[in-house]
């Protein structure tokens, strides 16, 4: 795909590495390849050019200014009740066993999760950022660690949660922080793939004007690259944080045989309540995980992308 | 001031380099480039794309390495980017996340100066570039004239000996680029700017002529220095100047002179693979030699005129002239094109006509159409995959030069009909005669 993605490089200069690979040649020259992937390809064509048999009246059906606001706010009311009625639905179905104190419980351990996944993306972005950088930047090493990474990020993760529990018993550590990193063990290398693709679609001729005026260490990482990779970034580490929100329920809570360790956390109150067949205890911890993933996503993210994408637009 | 009396500020001793092809040998771009630049002296670098004119700005200002050959910057060999070599650059590579104002201070960067006089010297150099008011503008904000000038102010803000500027011009319209050009010989006359050498390159004759003390036209494939042209005229120049028009008749006939020259070689060395084929559409061939047919021309035009009264570039004019000199229709005479009788014969003809002559010659002329028609005809399938011809073509010529030749040679068949060519399968095929 590097091979052939060269074929859409933007640029004035010449590449001057040349990217190349065999299964790129293999495809495009041999013949019996070819004749063996015509089908697919055309089964593909076939279905992409397939028509939908939307009537074309459509465009004809036109709307009045007055009715079409009058259809949005049937709409919106629409929306409102089936709200309200999931709510009351939900509130009654964990009224008999909640409380109160319940809601309290789950909302600390949904800021204790919260604090773990915001320190856990701090420290993935510290160490992930100048990687993916130092990668991006490097064609000829971007290529070779591309599925090595690719690799790890398919990587089963829990099966090294035997080792963390071993490890924790072994020294007697704290299960609230130690168990933490496992959360973002599967979802790290969405920000280094980012990363790596930020950097290397770095306009070459921005690199040359950072080079001819000679703007290095850190004006250069504040002033050249981090702006240029931020967009890139700002997507894998919505993934990556979404990532670790999901997996703080097998990692908050995890078991060896016998052994069993949990930290304080939405994700072990999930896991925890799913062990016991609590239901309404499910139900509220995976509502609150929710509501917290897109406050997170609203209040953060969001804002965080769309200066992204203002700031390094061009036009 | 006599040559001997200045001090160089650049030399380029006997720079060369090589590309890596996708075979990983070396492709020559520059071949012996020889190159003093003197203080007080603006020195042009002219050649069609693919010249490697770009490469060799890279090269003066320690972006790249040559693979051969020293690069002297007052008098010390130069390793990498240097203190007071400023870049001015074709695309502008303003960082779009700085304002204008902290687009020119990056520039200083590199020099540890204290916050205030940093700023100092920034406003400074916007005051001089005209862009005051712009100072907290975001480049997208900006028209390109604006956008360039923000390109100037960040160069000329470090106090640069050597100016280096890569088509600085090229990216603007006509007027937009008339201003600039102004603009800089001003600053440059009145001694405003501290700079002492400027190396620019250009595709645009005139531009070079306008603001260069000496040009060096560079032939292609590889990028050689094939002329040193004097530009002795005091500034301002006049565009209308008998003088003036003499050198940029004198670059026509050098530029043409190569062509040739190369089109003769290049048809003898291969089996005539070699030849990279230029971009040139039927239409444009087609309208030129109507152009040239008719009066005033009466088939002999003066190129440097042509251009002039049809607001032509050498990127444009040169190799729609080059596609019609290699198929014959025309031929380059000392500077001027000359219809020949085929050519006369095509303008007069139809479109059946044309078609069968278009055919006809790139069959005799052009050893690539008439190789692929062969290879096309000796199949049993009668047909072949674009990347047959491709990979054959970049044993002989840049990966880029091979995708233009390639493209050149498929618009041209099509249209003569001496073969189809299916861009979604990229197979090029031929319905067999009587077949």
């Amino acid at each position: 795909m590097v091979a052939w993605a060269d074929k859409f490089r933007y640029e004035q200069a010449a590449a001057q590495v040349v990217s190349r690979s065999w299964v790129l040649d293999l495809f495009q020259q041999t013949k019996a390849l070819n004749g063996l992937f015509a089908p697919i390809g055309l089964l593909l064509d076939y279905i992409v050019r397939a028509r939908l048999g939307v009537p074309s009246i459509l465009p004809a059906w036109r709307v009045s200014k007055l009715s079409m606001r009058v259809i949005d706010a049937l709409w919106f009311a629409a929306l409102a009740l089936g709200a309200a009625y999931l709510i009351r639905a939900l509130l009654r179905f964990v009224e008999p066993t909640l409380s109160m104190d319940d809601l309290v419980e789950v909302a600390q351990s949904g800021g204790l999760t919260f604090l773990r996944v915001a320190v856990l993306i701090v420290i993935a972005t510290l160490v992930w950022v100048p990687i993916g950088v130092a990668i991006g930047l490097r064609p000829a090493v971007a290529e070779k660690i591309q599925p090595i990474a690719q690799f790890l990020a398919a990587f089963p993760v829990n099966l090294l949660f035997p080792i963390a529990v071993y490890m924790i018993l072994k020294f007697n550590l704290d299960p609230n922080i130690w168990l933490s990193p496992l959360m973002i063990l599967g979802t790290q290398w969405y920000i280094l793939f980012n990363v790596i693709a930020g950097a290397s679609a770095f306009p070459s001729d921005l690199r040359e004007a950072a080079a001819t005026f000679r703007i290095r260490g850190w004006n250069w990482w504040r002033k050249v690259i981090l702006p240029g990779v931020f967009p890139y970034f700002v997507t894998g580490a919505i993934t990556a944080s979404g990532g670790a929100w999901n997996a703080s329920i097998v990692a908050e809570a995890v078991s060896w045989g016998p052994t069993k360790l949990s930290a304080n956390g939405l994700g072990a109150y999930i896991a925890l309540a799913t062990e016991a067949g609590d239901f309404p205890r499910i139900a509220l911890g995976i509502a609150m995980m929710s509501t917290m993933v897109v406050i997170m996503n609203r209040l953060f993210w969001r804002p965080l992308y769309a200066l992204a994408e203002r700031r390094t637009r061009l036009d | 001031m006599t040559e001997s009396e200045t001090k160089p500020v650049l030399e380029l001793q006997h720079i060369c380099k090589a590309f890596a092809k996708p075979s990983g040998e070396p492709l020559a771009v520059l071949s012996e480039i020889n190159i003093c630049l003197r203080e007080g002296e603006i020195l042009g670098l002219l050649g069609r794309s693919g010249s490697g004119k770009s490469t060799l700005l890279r090269i003066a200002g320690g972006l790249i390495k040559p693979t051969e050959g020293q690069v002297l910057y007052r008098a010390a060999p130069l390793n990498g980017p240097a203190d007071g070599i400023a870049m001015v650059f074709q695309t502008f590579a303003l960082f779009p996340w700085l304002t204008v104002l902290e687009n020119v201070e990056a520039g200083l960067d590199a020099l540890g100066l204290a916050h205030a006089e940093i700023r100092a010297r920034a406003m400074q150099a916007i005051d001089l570039i005209g862009l005051d008011g712009f100072q907290s503008a975001y480049p997208r904000e900006l028209s390109g004239g604006m956008r360039q000038r923000v390109g100037f102010a960040r160069a000329i803000v470090i106090n640069p000996v050597l100016l280096l500027m890569d088509e600085p011009f090229s990216a603007l319209d006509v007027l937009t680029s008339e201003t600039l050009r102004t603009d800089f010989l001003d600053l440059w006359a009145e001694h405003l700017l501290p700079t002492k050498s400027v190396l620019m390159v250009t595709h645009n004759i005139e531009e070079a002529v306008l603001m260069c003390d000496k040009i060096l036209v560079l032939s292609s494939n590889p990028g050689r220095i094939a002329a040193e042209i004097p530009v002795p005229l005091a500034q301002p120049r006049n565009k209308l100047d008998d003088e003036f028009r003499a050198i940029v008749d004198e670059i026509y006939s050098i530029l043409t002179a190569r062509t040739v020259e190369s089109i003769g070689a290049l048809r003898r060395a291969h089996g005539g693979l070699a030849q990279p084929l230029p971009r040139a559409s039927v239409n444009k061939m087609s309208g030129l030699l109507e152009t040239l047919s008719a009066q005033p021309y009466d088939g002999r035009a003066n190129l440097a005129e042509f251009a002039r009264s049809h607001r032509f570039e050498i990127d444009d004019l040169f190799p729609t002239a080059e596609a019609v000199h290699i198929l014959e229709f025309a031929e380059f005479d000392d500077g001027a094109l000359k219809l020949s009788a085929a050519g006369r014969a095509f303008v007069h003809g139809g479109t059946d006509e044309r078609k069968r002559l278009f055919k006809e010659h790139l069959l005799r002329f052009v050893p690539l159409t008439a190789h692929m028609r062969r290879v096309l005809e000796e199949r049993e399938s009668h047909g072949a995959p674009s990347t047959r011809f491709e990979i054959e073509l970049e044993d002989h010529l840049t990966v880029a030069d091979a995708e233009q030749t390639l493209r050149a040679a498929t618009a041209w068949g099509r249209y003569a009909e001496l073969f189809t060519y299916d861009d979604q399968t990229r197979m090029f095929s031929i319905i067999p005669v009587g077949g």
